[in-house]
């Protein structure tokens, strides 16, 4: 039943789509309707990239003159035909995208709305000069109307049906690639970058990508949009459209592709109804765009109650083989001696600050090493080094006979090191479920494979009850074992635990433990740093002590506890007792 | 023809330093792109105008009131505006300062007229002759007032206690918050200053390019990427970035050609990001986890 109403609902909506230019009869206001999907379209493409991704673009306005002025030369200049200049146009504004996104992207932060407002009008002052391409101020007219074998879409209602079709095409589109694992991926880099490529997401790629495909869809919406109008002119596409498209989605609701059709018709609307008044119009939609922010921050959409408004569906949980992360890496128990990780002189300098120097150390397979000393000894700084958070001074890391000490984190991490932030780092939007599945994208695998390793992952470290909350939602505790079975999903050979016992109470300190232990007992090597020492006494095989970020004593707990030195330096009496 | 270009550029950059200060020090209290820095500018230029021309107060004088003004105008935009969304994502405070831009010119539309205001030059004479060069006047005024001000800024903000706890503040919020700092009026105080940088800016270049309502559009976008030059995280980076900037520009448009004057500034931009990200000044980031 279900099913069947999802396609009345449909059929509904095609019927209301295909009967409004019937109703709409009013040459004027059909103009207003095809102006709104013409926006609309940019404004599904600037939303993949900026509320999807998270990543502010002002300047989708020289994107779209981009796809304009193309298609205006090729059919009005060269004379060719519409069907040649819109593959051109789509393709020059998505190339121009993927190059501002290269110049751009690698960084963290406003760097792309600088950079995109610098197009925007590099672009503006082009099209204003380069005369022999765009006419120069008086920009291009009489731009040939589209015509479909010798049929011309020469009217607004022969318009509305012709470009109606394009907008659907891309709300499909970029639907499908919003609950993609792509999609999964980039709203992972939007909710928290760092842990997106701590568990493997190529971040800069993503966003790159995803810009390309945004400014792409700008340019297809030039396409469209010059020969709809005829005529085109710099002062089409300035700064203040691109503003115009961000409020849109900001209206509608950031990361929601239907979202940003509503936005766009809230907004065209609001504009037309200003009109009355028009030296005021530019003040009250300020106000407006003000409030809207200061009070409903999610947009008309977010408006509508959590329970309406439904995510990704994904298939339950079946138990299926051996259960109980039945996948990771064969048992390698028996490869106890072998050693897995290698780090040979490792030296970071903070300044003048030497915060690790030349420490040594091997770490075997399925061993529990922890790594203890006083604040500032280190430890952390040389596990961020491990994972490739700072770039090493000098040293080399050797993972299984191969060198990592250059790779990129997102690398590292799928070579086989996943790790725990001190502050949990965990994708809050997103549902336990999917946290674990932004790690868990293998390319060869279907969706539907990935889905039950991510819950046979949530049942091995006790959270699949769990799997559809929101992490946002989740305690403490939960939200730490979320950070641990997300590092699972990549199947590592190496786990890195920042103080996992930090803040839990007795209960949650020997639950952690435990999971430790059976973490380890599926040959997974765990290095961890803690302050606990109940626990760090309790389950290391192996404890590495620095102090001044050098090696001061190595040993088994037993030693360590009575090594007079590591007392003096930061054990105390209590903890030796605890051993004894 | 050098020596004319120099003078020229050095007061543009000045221009550019001032209102880059502004953002600096925003983006250093809050992580805040303030894309109205523009917009406060030109009402700078218009408070001024209005003591000046039509109130007809002497020149010293109107400019103390269009900075008073325009500190005031600052607050009123941090209590209304940020101070509400201090919990909101970064995203919806970067388009409050948008929409506050937009709202800003369109007041000023409103109250002053969409139309070109003259502004009357400070001195009676319009340029002076050095070794057989002529300099204009303004650009003269222009970078010593320029001097004057970030001088008396150095001074407050590194040896004053409110200069200090303004840096504390702009460091690390949180530190600075558990330490006593009244975290809240410092950004106030950020904002505030800002705007009054700007507000005297917009006045120094008035009676050069005249006043109205978008006048401060594209410096506002010029001064944001003199910061970006220079380097996000260093409050004088804006001003080395913005001398940089403005001597670019004069020197491309004197010897190049003008019709590519406002590309530069962006060029500069993009190459910037890809390959000196941190600025001039800054250092390489670390991403802190």
């Amino acid at each position: 039943m279900k099913l069947n109403n999802k396609y009345l609902m449909l059929l509904a909506l095609l019927v209301v789509l295909v009967a409004l230019p019937f109703i709409v009869t009013n040459t004027y206001y059909l103009h207003l309707v095809n102006l709104i999907i013409v926006y609309s379209i940019i404004a599904i493409g600037l939303n993949l990239i900026t509320g999807v991704t998270g990543q502010i673009s002002l300047g989708h306005a020289a994107f779209w003159a981009i796809g304009a002025y193309t298609t205006a030369y090729i059919t009005t200049t060269l004379g060719l035909s519409f069907w040649i200049s819109l593959p051109l146009s789509i393709l020059v504004a998505g190339a121009i995208g993927i190059i501002v996104g290269y110049f751009t992207l690698h960084l963290q932060g406003p760097y792309l709305a600088m950079a995109t407002i610098g197009i925007g009008e590099i672009t503006h002052q082009v099209l204003i000069n380069w005369t022999s391409f765009s006419g120069g101020p008086s920009g291009v007219f009489g731009i040939p109307t589209i015509s479909i074998f010798g049929f011309e879409i020469n009217s607004e209602f022969r318009f509305y049906f012709f470009s109606l079709l394009f907008l659907v095409l891309v709300y499909s589109i970029c639907k499908a690639i919003v609950n993609s694992r792509y999609g999964r991926s980039a709203i992972a880099i939007r909710e928290n970058e760092n842990a997106a490529r701590a568990v493997g997401v190529n971040s800069t790629k993503v966003k790159i990508l995803v810009f390309g495909v945004s400014t792409a869809i700008a340019g297809l919406a030039g396409a469209l949009y010059a020969p709809w109008v005829n005529y085109i002119s710099p002062e089409n596409f300035t700064f203040a459209e691109s503003l115009l498209f961000l409020t849109m989605i900001m209206m509608g609701g950031m990361g929601s592709i239907p979202a940003s059709i509503v936005g766009t018709t809230a907004i065209v609307a609001m504009s037309e109804l200003l009109r009355e008044v028009e030296q005021y119009r530019l003040i009250i939609y300020a106000l407006i765009i003000i409030l809207v922010i200061v009070f409903f921050p999610k947009g008309i959409i977010g408006m509508i109650p959590e329970k309406f408004r439904k995510g990704v569906v994904y298939p339950d949980f079946k138990l299926q083989g051996l259960g109980q992360y039945s996948k990771v890496i064969k048992n390698r128990f028996d490869e106890k001696d072998k050693i897995v990780l290698k780090a040979e002189g490792i030296t970071k300098k903070f300044g003048g600050l030497t915060a690790v120097n030349q420490v040594n150390l091997q770490v075997g397979v399925g061993e529990i090493r922890a790594l203890i000393g006083p604040n500032g000894s280190g430890k952390s700084t040389f596990l961020n080094c491990l994972a490739g958070w700072y770039e090493i001074d000098g040293g080399v890391f050797t993972l299984e006979n191969n060198n990592i000490t250059k790779l990129p984190i997102y690398k590292r991490s799928k070579s086989g090191i996943a790790r725990t932030f001190q502050n949990i780092l965990l994708f809050n939007e997103m549902t336990v479920l999917e946290n674990v599945l932004v790690a868990i994208n293998e390319k060869n695998k279907r969706e539907k494979q990935l889905v039950q390793d991510a819950y046979e992952i949530l049942e091995f470290v006790g959270l699949l009850d769990k799997a559809n909350e929101k992490v946002s939602n989740l305690p403490y505790g939960h939200q730490r074992s979320v950070e641990i079975a997300r590092a699972l999903a990549l199947y590592p050979k190496i786990l890195l635990l920042d103080e996992p016992a930090a803040g839990m109470n007795d209960t949650e300190t020997a639950e952690l433990m435990d999971l430790i232990y059976r973490i380890r007992d599926k040959g997974i090597t765990v290095i961890v740093v803690e302050h606990d020492m109940k626990l760090v006494m309790g389950i290391a095989d192996f404890i590495t002590v620095l102090n001044q970020g050098q090696i001061l004593a190595e040993g088994t707990p037993l030693d360590i506890s009575k090594h007079e030195d590591v007392i003096k330096a930061y054990l105390g009496k209590e903890a030796v007792n605890a051993v004894s | 023809m050098f020596i004319q270009q120099l003078i020229a550029g050095l007061a543009m950059g000045s221009i550019y330093a001032l209102v880059a200060m502004g953002f600096t020090l925003i983006f250093k209290s809050m992580k805040l792109v303030n894309f109205a820095q523009g917009d406060l500018f030109m009402m700078g230029a218009m408070f001024g105008y209005t003591f000046y021309s039509i109130v007809g107060l002497p020149l010293v004088l109107s400019i103390i009131g269009g900075m008073v003004l325009s500190f005031l105008l600052g607050a009123l935009f941090e209590r209304l505006a940020l101070n509400p969304l201090k919990n909101a994502p970064e995203m919806s405070l970067l388009l409050v300062t948008v929409a506050t831009g937009i709202l800003l010119q369109n007041l000023a539309k409103l109250i002053w007229g969409p139309d070109t205001l003259p502004f009357d030059t400070f001195s009676e004479v319009q340029t002076v002759t050095l070794g057989g060069v002529s300099i204009r006047t303004q650009d003269i005024v222009i970078v010593v007032v320029t001097i004057l001000a970030v001088s008396i800024f150095h001074y407050f903000f590194q040896y004053t206690q409110f200069g200090k706890a303004l840096r504390a503040t702009s460091m690390d919020r949180q530190t600075a918050s558990a330490m006593g700092i009244n975290v809240r009026v410092m950004i106030l105080l950020a904002i505030a200053i800002s705007s009054t940088f700007g507000g005297l800016a917009g006045m120094l270049i008035a009676p050069v390019y005249f006043v109205y309502p978008t006048m401060g559009v594209m410096i506002g976008l010029k001064a944001f990427i003199a910061s970006v030059i220079g380097g996000l995280n260093h409050i004088y980076g804006a001003l080395i970035g913005g001398l940089f900037l403005g001597l670019m520009e004069t020197f491309v448009s004197g010897y190049i050609s003008s019709a590519y004057k406002d590309i530069v500034a962006f060029v500069i931009l993009i190459v910037v990001l890809r390959f000196l990200p941190s600025g001039i000044l800054g250092k390489k980031a670390i991403n802190k986890v």
